[in-house]
């Protein structure tokens, strides 16, 4: 019997382990495929900004000492704030509307904010374009109606730039505070105004702050993405709008200084990693995409 | 009696051999040890948690025991995965396949086999049969009631006649009418088929009814096995008898041994006058009895009794043809006790004073653990 | 605030807002749309009359139908890869008792927090090294990465609705680990591995920074070559392929729109 137990120890070991752990072989391809095709190639590319061939420092030393290069992390993170502030103002009383309507009403506001969400960006950059530009939908409109006779510069300012990421970025605010919303039980606002709350107090005391979770989902989700976004500010921000993320193509498609790139790109990813941090701690990604919305 | 050739399937010989599973530090199932003969109805019965389902796993093969082996016929299956064991189960939320209708499901277990088609319809057809299912082969689980998904679900892990069958709480999801209509049936079922069937249930009415042998599981460990009358009649410890069937427990220290019997000093101060419990080893301190409720004698008939006090009505109940009493003995001392309906002679009210007694040969000693 | 009772002057003012967001939200979708069906060379609207001109010129125009179908080839095999990757991986998660699965997934997402630009110029770097510039095989990998994320978390989902019992009962009735998989949790993750694929097609589709890089003078996709329209001049033909995109965009929510619906009426049969 004591034999038995003693030749049984390990064999028990490698039973568990074919029972719990053969389901991480599955993780294997997807692991394998991003490590082969993204981080790798990731760090690679980012630990270019120390060699340039032999170890050096030199990169980040001209990143941070160039006025010009904080200069424009600076506006990227003032750019990516208030395209966050504007976002949640539009996005709060959007999710807070689809949370509370019923049937139809909430099935038609979704497919409104998912249509976008899932339309191309270009078409979407286009469509903005076709509108505002000197001769787009405004300006001619606005002159055959002899309102104005010079054509409005609407483009290629820090307010178009903030107008077409807003419009990307609007979605990434409401779908996570519609998914929070969506979990607070109708009842308890109807609780506080029993209990004698004004229904704006009631709003204050109870419902924001049980919203809040969505809400710093929301504003991190949306302040992440814009941190890094290219397209928007390339097609609609003037020459005086340069974005952090610009400046990388820059070094790379014009300057050809992948050192410098790498270096840019590092100090990007720095940021963007640690508020992803922050951000999981709040509310996974998936819950975002998982739990409502999409499909 | 139905002849053992007539029986579709034989049944294998289970054995239990000090199976435990702990998850890390807390332990889930110690030391199970348990010889079930060929084509048994044995019930794994014991309040939730106690380990039952853990241990129905492991033969399973679903969780893997930290220590112990698990043998059909003699053979150490231990090793073999969940699909090479050949064991029916059958799940509590019957585990239909949702995407398959009543036929599919049920010939599933036969194409893994690799079974001919003209076969598999054939024996399909007699396994819905068997459970009455013949004009729902075409259904899909979710147009069918509990009671006839539980079915599907039987149909399912007997089709491939697989010598033992493992139930774990298989009524635990219908109503109460129908759990009455499926316990016969399942009764009937193992007649017809000769499997080796453990069945796990926390419910005391269907262990009694079922079963061949019980298994009381506590805390993880068995604390008594026996056939349904041993374990109503002659529960070993208290727990048992706690938990099977409704009983008095009676414990107290021991004040004085006589012979076979002894004398025990309950809290309050009364005296009680019982048998020792066969290998009781005196020197112990406390002893637990237990009495039956029909033991207790109430009125004129409770005079001269080896044990006999005055007691008060508190409530009454009527239970069909008998009614139950709760009676206060002693400022902390209550027992309960039902007496038939028609009992001459006394009038008995909550309040009403009366003669309370019963022999001692009704009383049991009890394991206090 | 009651959203049951009567309509105060408040709730109006409300109702009115979120109409405004949810317009200017969806403008740019409806714009594109007739300006493409105009008959004038200028982006005007109202539009001064139909024509298909600008169709006839995207079929006409060298280089566009070449990216077309390139873009719909790179975005079938992108499905398809993310698809079994994709789900294989979510499987592990939801199954697995892996010991920090939460931030294995957290890890997973990173595709969709990292700026896309970096990734792009980073996979640049790997893919010139392996001669993948401007292949079909380039333009997948670099898309997979990217769809990766949100077709894990798709079918994560769904694999999560189904009921690991029924996985249990299939291998005690003799189904091994892949006969189980096959047989039962494929077929009942359907309609989640579908919408995953519909989606990692689309995002696939619509990928404009890494095909920025990667893509070769001969080879391109429509997103590159729209990227190029824009920056050269503003002209109707643009939008007639926005256009498209967004009919395609619509067929895809469509699909998984259905897809959704048809198993949110099975769950409540079933429940
Ligand atoms: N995978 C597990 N991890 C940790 N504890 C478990 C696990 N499975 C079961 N247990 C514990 O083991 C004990 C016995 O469980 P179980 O066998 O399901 O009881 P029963 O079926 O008798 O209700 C319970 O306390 C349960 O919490
Ligand atoms: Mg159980």
């Amino acid at each position: 019997m004591a034999r038995d137990t003693a030749l049984n120890a390990r064999h028990f070991r490698r039973l568990e382990r074919r029972e719990q752990y053969i389901q991480f072989n599955f993780l294997i391809p997807c692991l394998a495929f991003l490590f082969l095709f993204f981080f790798l190639p990731i760090g690679i590319f980012l630990s270019q900004s120390l060699f340039d061939p032999g170890f050096t420092t030199e990169h980040y030393v001209k990143a941070f000492s160039r006025p010009l290069y904080m200069a424009i992390l600076w506006k990227t993170l003032k750019l990516s704030f208030y395209t966050t502030l504007v976002c949640l103002l539009l996005a709060y009383p959007v999710a807070f509307v689809m949370a509370h309507a019923k049937g139809k009403v909430k099935l038609a506001i979704l497919v409104l904010v998912l249509i976008p969400f899932w339309t191309n960006i270009l078409v979407r950059m286009f469509a903005w374009l076709a509108i505002l530009g000197s001769n787009g939908v405004i300006n001619t409109n606005l002159m055959t109606l002899g309102l104005i006779d010079e054509p409005l510069h609407l483009l290629y300012n820090f307010f178009s730039v903030i107008l077409g990421m807003t419009h990307y970025m609007l979605p990434f605010m409401i779908l996570p505070i519609y998914s929070v919303m969506a979990a607070i039980p109708s009842n308890l606002t109807d609780a506080a105004a029993n209990l004698g709350a004004s229904p704006w107090r009631a709003f204050l005391r109870v419902y924001l702050p049980l919203s809040l979770p969505g809400i710093g989902a929301g504003c991190l989700l949306v302040f992440i993405l814009s941190l890094g976004f290219f397209i928007t500010p390339a097609l609609m921000g003037g020459p005086r709008d340069t974005m952090f993320a610009q400046i990388i193509e820059i070094q790379i498609n014009q300057m050809l200084d992948w050192g410098f790139a790498a270096a840019l790109s590092t100090i990007l990813l720095v940021i963007t990693i640690v508020l992803y941090l922050v951000y999981d701690r709040l509310l996974s990604v998936e819950k975002i995409y998982g739990g409502d919305g999409k499909s | 009696m139905i002849e053992p050739q007539n029986k579709a399937q034989a049944g294998a010989e289970v054995e239990l051999r000090s199976l435990s599973r702990f998850y890390g530090s807390f332990t889930a199932v110690h030391d199970v040890n348990l010889q079930v003969a060929p084509g048994e109805f044995v019930t794994f019965l014991g309040p939730s948690g106690s380990g039952k389902s853990t241990t129905l796993m492991m033969i399973a093969g679903f969780t893997i025991p930290s220590q112990g082996d698990v043998r059909v016929d003699g053979r150490s299956i231990i090793a073999q995965p969940v699909h090479k064991r050949n064991i029916g189960m059958v799940f509590q939320n019957y585990a239909l396949f949702p995407h398959l209708d009543v036929a599919r499901n049920v010939a599933f277990p036969l194409e893994m086999r690799n079974i001919p088609q003209a076969e598999v319809r054939e024996r399909v057809a007699r396994a819905l049969r068997l459970v009455r299912l013949e004009e729902f082969e075409n259904r899909r689980p979710r147009q069918l009631s509990g009671g006839q998904q539980q079915r599907v679900a039987l149909a399912r892990a007997l089709v491939y006649e697989p010598p033992i069958l493992l139930l774990d709480e298989p009524l635990g999801a219908l109503d109460a009418k129908l759990r009455e209509e499926m316990k016969f049936e399942l009764k009937q079922l193992h007649h017809k088929i000769g499997a080796t069937i453990l069945f796990v249930t926390h419910d005391q009415e269907e262990a009694l009814t079922l079963s061949d042998r019980i298994v009381v599981f506590n805390k993880g460990g068995i604390s008594q096995i026996g056939s349904p009358d041993e374990l109503y009649n002659a529960p070993s410890n208290r727990f048992v008898a706690d938990f099977i069937g409704e009983t008095n427990l009676l414990s107290g220290a021991v004040d004085s041994v006589n012979g076979d019997n002894c004398t025990i000093r309950l809290p309050g101060g009364a005296r009680l006058y019982g048998p020792l419990r066969k290998g009781f080893d005196t020197p112990r301190k406390s002893a637990c009895f237990t009495l039956r409720l029909e033991s207790v004698r109430l009125g004129d008939a409770a005079i001269g009794l080896d044990n006999q006090f005055e007691g008060v009505i508190e409530e009454f109940l009527f239970i069909g043809n008998a009614r139950k009493y709760l009676i206060r003995l002693a400022p902390d001392l209550t027992i309960t006790a039902r007496a038939p309906t028609q009992q001459q002679g006394i009038v008995l009210k909550p309040g009403t004073r009366l003669q309370v007694g019963w022999p001692a040969s009704e009383m049991l000693m009890v394991e206090s653990a | 605030m009651n959203m049951d009772g009567p309509l105060t002057v408040w709730k109006a003012l409300l109702y009115l807002f979120v109409a405004l967001v949810l317009f200017f939200l969806i403008v740019p979708n409806f714009v594109v749309v007739p300006m493409s069906f105009n008959d004038s060379a200028l982006l005007r609207l109202p539009p001064d009359g139909f024509s298909l001109r600008w169709y006839h010129r995207y079929l006409e125009l060298p280089g566009w139908v070449e990216a077309t179908l390139t873009s719909f080839l790179v975005a079938t095999l992108t499905a398809i890869v993310v698809m079994l990757i994709g789900s294989l991986a979510a499987y592990g998660l939801v199954r697995g008792r892996i010991v920090g699965a939460g931030s294995l997934n957290s890890l997973l997402m990173l595709p969709i927090i990292i700026p896309t630009l970096v990734t792009a110029i980073a996979l640049y770097n790997v893919m010139s090294y392996m001669r993948l510039n401007g292949t079909i095989l380039g333009f997948v990998i670099g898309h997979s990465v990217v769809a990766m994320p949100f077709a894990v978390t798709i079918m994560t989902a769904s694999l999560r609705a189904i009921d690991p019992v029924v996985e249990n009962a299939a291998r005690s009735l003799g189904a091994s680990r892949i006969a189980t998989l096959r047989r039962v949790t494929l077929p009942m993750a359907l309609p989640g591995l579908l919408s995953s694929g519909l989606f990692a097609f689309l995002i696939s589709f619509d990928e404009l920074l890494i095909a920025l890089f990667i893509s070769s003078p001969t080879v391109s996709t429509l997103p590159k070559k729209l990227w190029e329209g824009i920056r050269f001049e503003i002209e109707p033909t643009l939008a007639a392929v926005s256009t498209l995109l967004v009919m395609l965009s619509l067929l895809v929510l469509s699909v998984a729109g259905i897809i959704h619906l048809i198993r949110e009426k099975r769950q409540k049969r079933n429940g």
